[in-house]
């Protein structure tokens, strides 16, 4: 017996990128920034609205405030019997809220990583029903024979469980998922110009000087160049359009480690599979979206 | 467009040439990055909320200049390679007198964010003439007119008889003086040049230089994806020179995101002039009082060079702890120089030793070391006995840049490596302040992170995380 769950939802990531160090508060050279009266960059990322660390922005005034909103929920949840190959619907976890705790997407510019495949570590996943009770815990090890083994000491092999398989340009499966018309550049840019229109409006309607601090330095940001060198490129696009399809595809890790809570007798003996895919950052929002499953078995049908 | 000084007919011409243009490249883009780095970075450093926004604002355009610059250096080192031309990473130890650039009248010196060094930096990257100040507001230039204008019959002010002393000084001496009299005009020749001897011996006699030396980017790279497919990403496009119209392309490219003088209208604002232009006159309408930057003293430098013109404009570091991370500085950054020299080089290379090359350079060594290095030094006091920061001193030593037989290069690289993480390890400011001091938790960050890097060189990479 199984319990599927199928979730998705935005989740929040308030880091530097490059080439800014990983290391870096509030970012200066690449895209993403702790704006004035925000706090500092905690690097995690927040899959719930109410995790402490997580700072929503608004995105326009009115009606207009539109933009991702930090949540991943359980959208599908199924038993599965694997004798009479049965599924079931399990509306008892619909909505169920999911949490990676205190995770990080990590790659240290090169040196643990390359090429933006980032690892997650920590990984430990829990789950809640939509009234606030917790279901289930669980952690994963890097090394089950080392359980404090530091990222930093992991072998290639350690580092490529936590990591997606590839990451896909232009992706429609992103762009569905986040409410784009399509995937192409045109809609990548046209979104985060009507974007940047909303907040020159919202800007009009604020007073505090801070906040049209950060409101002029978010509009700027916005200001998507419509050339390039186009010498050696192509047809380039700026990374924070071009971010808005980007799918990183291939998560999948077989979560080993100490379960801390289980109310629903799943089989602690065997791994809990993971697999999900992230995509669509938005860098304006610090927010990506995040679509997965979580694999609980049971030792006897529960 | 205005006459040029000096008309560049041979390689050897172009070759001085080249050579004066990457230690120019070099030389402003240490200059800008450790302006940069001075700046200060949290309210907790007697900044309001607006005005740190303001001043991030200011450091994010300073740095996206400094990366054009290294990407200008670049591109000047492909041009070198492209016709028989060897890597350049030479320049004197800061600071300089105004006379060691002649005409071109550039003051070398490393000063921290103020209107003083911003006026400097926009007179660095001016037109030549100066332009009024309606010039960042105007419309710039159609780009289909750009090359007509830059291959246009060109007049000079000088016999080309000297063109190849006015360069550089003569191989050795700097007499007589660089006769350019600008970046600009140095750069116009440089094209101008490239026509010239491409009529005079052709093409293929003049680009004769090993394509596989030179570091390009975009969709075809042999130097691994990700990052290099798509430099456009970080305002940046390195380019493969294998003919005069490469070579055009790139000098094109340079004034563009430079002077100006030859740029679109839209994207005249995003020029370095403009930049700083702009960034000037934004300082200008500041409240008194509103001081951007650390208190950073000039010139901060663990000792005195012989190759230095201005020695009373030297501060030698003497507070022991922060010269021992100075000193950890400019070993890192002559790392960096070394491993880039040979990767320039026409060594015979495997890709995968050149892509080797590439992941230690282009993000660890210069995102994680160089600047959360100087970011720190520019926290720390320089002297035991009066007040002022330190800050990056990018210095060299006189015989850096000699590199060991081919067959020991690589286990020469390991070394070096090994000492920076035995280094990292042991810094003396450890005992001097408590384990949750910023400035320390950063250096154990770093310390984590160099010891990953040299485990992995002596792996060749196995260890790192799968790449696509």
């Amino acid at each position: 017996m199984w319990l599927y769950l199928s979730f998705e939802g935005y989740f929040q990531m308030r880091m530097a990128t490059d080439p800014d160090p990983t290391d870096e508060p509030r970012g200066v050279s690449g895209y993403t920034f702790a704006l004035a009266g925000e706090p500092d960059f905690d690097n995690l990322i927040h899959l719930q609205p109410d995790e402490e660390g997580v700072y929503e922005r608004r995105f326009g005034y009115g009606k207009n405030d539109i933009g991702p909103r930090v949540g991943v929920t359980v959208r599908q949840a199924k038993w599965f019997d694997d004798d009479s190959l049965v599924y079931r619907e399990a509306p008892e976890y619909l909505d169920a809220r999911v949490s990676f705790v205190k995770a990080q997407l990590t790659e240290r510019n090169g040196i643990l990583i390359r090429n933006d495949l980032y690892a997650i570590d920590p990984l430990r996943v829990q789950v809640r029903q939509k009234r606030g009770t917790l279901v289930v815990d669980r952690e994963d090890f890097l090394d089950p024979c080392n359980p404090d083994l530091p990222i930093m000491q992991a072998t290639s092999e350690m580092l490529e469980r936590r990591q997606p398989q590839g990451l896909t340009d232009n992706s429609i499966e992103v762009a569905k998922a986040t409410g784009l018309p399509d995937a192409s550049k045109d809609s990548c840019i046209n979104n985060r110009r009507i974007r940047q229109r909303n907040l020159e409006e919202l800007l009009k309607h604020t007073k505090k000087p801070v906040e049209r601090a950060a409101l002029a330095t978010r509009i700027s940001q916005l200001n998507i160049l419509s050339r390039w060198w186009e010498l050696s490129a192509g047809q380039p696009i700026d990374r924070r359009a071009h971010q808005l399809t980007l799918l990183g595809y291939g998560w999948s890790t077989d979560i080993n480690g100490t379960v801390h809570e289980n109310k629903i007798g799943a089989d602690e003996n065997t791994n809990w599979p993971l697999s999900f895919w992230m995509g669509g950052f938005d860098g304006d929002a610090l927010c990506c979206y995040i679509s997965g499953y979580l694999s609980i078995p049971f030792a006897s049908k529960a | 467009m205005t006459p040029l000084t000096i008309e560049l007919t041979t390689r050897e011409d172009l070759i001085n040439t080249l050579h004066l243009a990457a230690e120019l490249e070099h030389n402003l883009m240490c200059q800008y990055l450790f302006a940069s780095y001075s700046m200060k970075r949290s309210t907790s450093e007697g900044l309001s909320e607006v005005q740190l926004e303001k001043t991030r604002g200011w450091g994010a355009l300073m740095t996206m200049v400094a990366r054009q610059e290294m990407e200008h250096m670049g591109l000047v080192l492909n041009l070198l390679s492209a016709i028989g031309g060897t890597p350049y990473f030479q320049r004197p130890n800061f600071p300089q007198r105004r006379e060691r650039y002649g005409k071109l009248g550039i003051k070398s010196e490393l000063t921290r964010f103020d209107k003083e060094t911003i006026k400097r930096f926009q007179g660095f990257e001016a037109p030549h003439p100066e332009p009024g100040p309606e010039f960042c507001a105007t419309r710039g230039v159609a780009r289909e007119d750009i090359r007509t204008l830059l291959l246009a019959p060109q007049v000079f002010t000088q016999r080309p008889v000297q063109a190849a002393t006015a360069a550089t000084g003569g191989a050795q001496k700097r007499t007589p003086e660089i006769e350019f009299t600008s970046v600009q005009d140095l750069y116009v020749s440089l094209a101008a040049g490239f026509v010239t001897v491409v009529e005079r011996i052709g093409e293929k006699n003049l680009f004769t230089g090993d394509v596989k030396a030179q570091i390009w980017g975009g969709p075809g790279t042999p130097y691994g994806e990700g990052s290099m497919d798509d430099l456009s990403q970080y305002g940046l496009d390195l380019i493969q020179i294998v003919d005069l119209k490469s070579a055009i392309d790139a000098i094109v490219e340079i004034v563009e995101q430079g002077e100006g003088v030859l740029a679109p209208p839209d994207y005249i604002e995003h020029t370095h002039y403009c930049i700083y232009t702009n960034m000037l006159n934004d300082m200008l309408d500041e409240k008194p009082g509103f001081d951007a930057a650390r208190p950073v003293v000039r010139n901060p430098l663990t000792r005195m060079h012989p190759d230095i013109t201005a020695p009373r404009e030297v501060n030698i570091i003497t507070r022991p702890e922060t010269r021992e991370i100075a000193s950890l500085f400019n070993l890192t950054y002559e790392t960096m120089l070394l491993m880039m020299l040979f990767l320039y080089g026409s060594t015979p290379k495997t890709k995968q030793q050149r892509v080797e090359l590439l992941n230690a350079i282009f993000f660890p060594l210069m995102t994680m070391f160089i600047r959360p290095l100087s970011e720190i030094l520019t926290q720390l006091p320089a002297f035991k006995d009066k007040k002022g920061n330190a800050g990056p001193g990018f210095e060299l030593s006189q015989d850096m840049l000699v590199l060991p037989q081919p067959a020991n290069i690589w286990s020469e690289f390991q070394r070096y490596f090994d000492i920076l993480a035995w280094q990292f390890d042991n810094l003396w400011i450890y005992e001097l302040r408590p384990a949750d001091d910023p400035i320390v938790k950063r250096l154990h960050y770093m310390a984590e992170n160099m010891r990953r890097l040299a485990d992995d060189w002596r792996a060749h990479w196995k260890n790192v995380g799968r790449g696509e």
